[in-house]
């Protein structure tokens, strides 16, 4: 069975796939923030007046004086209620190609880079995904010269299949994950876990702990394949890994992994037709 | 063709640059101590060493008659139904964690004595968040605690990491 992935072999539709996936996931991550905007108070966990205090020399420069108001209480705030607004707005200026489009993404690159810049704490992969995507579109989409644009989408790709990899590798490189412990312990903690899944795993088999672990070393060691593969097994490693994203959502709590990294599977596509054809 | 060879630069050295500070060497770490935009994201979730015990937050406050409250727990690991859609609290818990892993490295380290400790980044978040986001009005003094747990089915015994001293609130 061939699965017809052709539509993302253009650069408009992986275009608007990788956006539209990136902003909702932008637009959750900025209304969370937003909800809880009071820990952006001094008193609040992501107090600026605690923040700035960090011993980064850049902080004294004057560059970074001048942009100040953008760090505090308000600043925030402005920053987030902005995002949501362009996350609302770009896939739908991309779809009507309507103006606007261009100066959208550099409001959520730019604004992904003082967030990123601004919390040191608090943030994680999907953040820095979601920047990875937004700065990549924002360097390569303004141009007219196709070979920079498709560089955008190839960068993105090779960033989403670099994590998978990598994260592949550094199970394989654990004890923990070789003997088939780890899923069990980690799902086993409060903080990134689930009592009834910590519980099944902990009566499960030796053999099933194992047979769980090492798929997820496998998999993601080999993700590297998804720009070799013909489709229908293209489309296995990315039906896994938005299966594997779901769980992490449902288990771990971990909701904004889902569409930071499905975005990046449009690119992928478009890399592996680049690379086939 | 500048452009494409400059655009092309931009991207091949992001990606390497990436790849070098997966690695935790001297050197990638050095590398990774200039990026304070966090563009080199570290993509090794969970391993090799993947955390498998709780932290957890508590204070106690002390009063101007000289009464100490028994220790309250920041809640760290309440988690709604609808969180893996929509999780703000989230975002306050993560921040929360991170800041508790932070001293608790910096504990179990050995190169920091008390001193760097309470003067650390994470140590005055804490502090600073414990302090006006917590206390009941009337406290004086305020100190606080981070122990580890092992999860739900626990292997052993929640042990202390950190006790800091009162400070005045």
């Amino acid at each position: 069975m061939m699965l017809d992935l052709s539509a993302f072999s253009s650069y408009q539709s992986v275009y608007f796939a990788t956006v539209l996936l990136a902003s909702i996931g932008a637009l959750l991550s900025s209304a969370e923030y937003l909800v809880i905007r009071q820990e952006f108070k001094p008193e609040g966990v992501y107090s600026w007046k605690v923040m700035s205090s960090r011993p980064v020399y850049v902080l004294h420069s004057a560059f970074l004086r001048r942009i100040d108001f953008l760090f505090g209480y308000r600043g925030s705030i402005a920053v987030h209620a902005l995002r949501v607004l362009c996350c609302l707005w770009l896939p739908a200026a991309i779809a009507t190609h309507a103006p606007g489009g261009i100066p959208l993404l550099l409001i959520l690159a730019i604004s992904s880079i003082v967030l990123s810049f601004r919390n040191i704490i608090g943030t994680d992969g999907a953040d820095q995904m979601s920047l990875l995507i937004f700065v990549a579109l924002a360097i390569s989409a303004p141009s007219s010269d196709s070979f920079v644009r498709n560089a955008g989408l190839v960068f993105i790709a090779g960033q989403s299949i670099l994590s998978y990899v990598v994260s592949g590798v550094a199970k394989a490189l654990s004890p923990k994950w070789r003997s088939g412990v780890a899923l069990q312990q980690i799902v086993n903690t409060r903080t990134y876990g689930m009592e009834p899944v910590a519980r099944w795993l902990t009566r499960a088999p030796r053999w099933l702990n194992q047979a769980l672990c090492w798929a997820v070393i496998v998999i993601e060691t080999g993700f590297f394949l998804v720009v070799f593969l013909p489709s229908p097994w293209l489309f296995f490693f990315l039906v896994w890994g938005m299966l594997f994203h779901v769980s992490n959502a449902v288990v771990m709590g971990l909701n904004n992994f889902f569409w930071s990294f499905t975005a990046t599977y449009p690119s992928i596509i478009f890399l592996n037709h680049l690379i086939r054809r | 063709m500048l452009l494409r060879a400059i655009v092309v630069a931009v991207f091949a050295l992001w990606f390497l640059a990436t790849v070098l500070t997966q690695f935790s060497y001297p050197w990638a770490e050095r590398l990774k101590a200039f990026d304070s935009c966090h563009i080199f994201p570290r993509w090794t979730f969970f391993a090799p060493n993947p955390g498998t015990s709780d932290f957890h937050l508590v204070f106690r406050q002390k009063n101007p008659l000289g009464e100490i409250s028994d220790f309250l727990e920041v809640p760290l690991h309440i988690r709604g139904r609808w969180a893996f859609i929509w999780n703000p609290d989230k975002r306050v818990k993560k921040g929360l964690f991170d800041l508790a892993v932070t001293v608790g490295r910096l504990c179990a380290t050995g190169e920091c004595d008390e001193r760097n400790i309470t003067f650390s980044f994470a140590y005055i978040a804490l502090l600073n968040y414990l302090t006006y986001s917590q206390l009941a009005p009337d406290t004086d003094a305020i100190q606080f605690a981070l122990l580890s747990s092992g999860g739900f089915i626990s292997a052993f015994e929640p042990s202390l990491v950190m006790c800091s001293g009162f400070h005045d609130a």
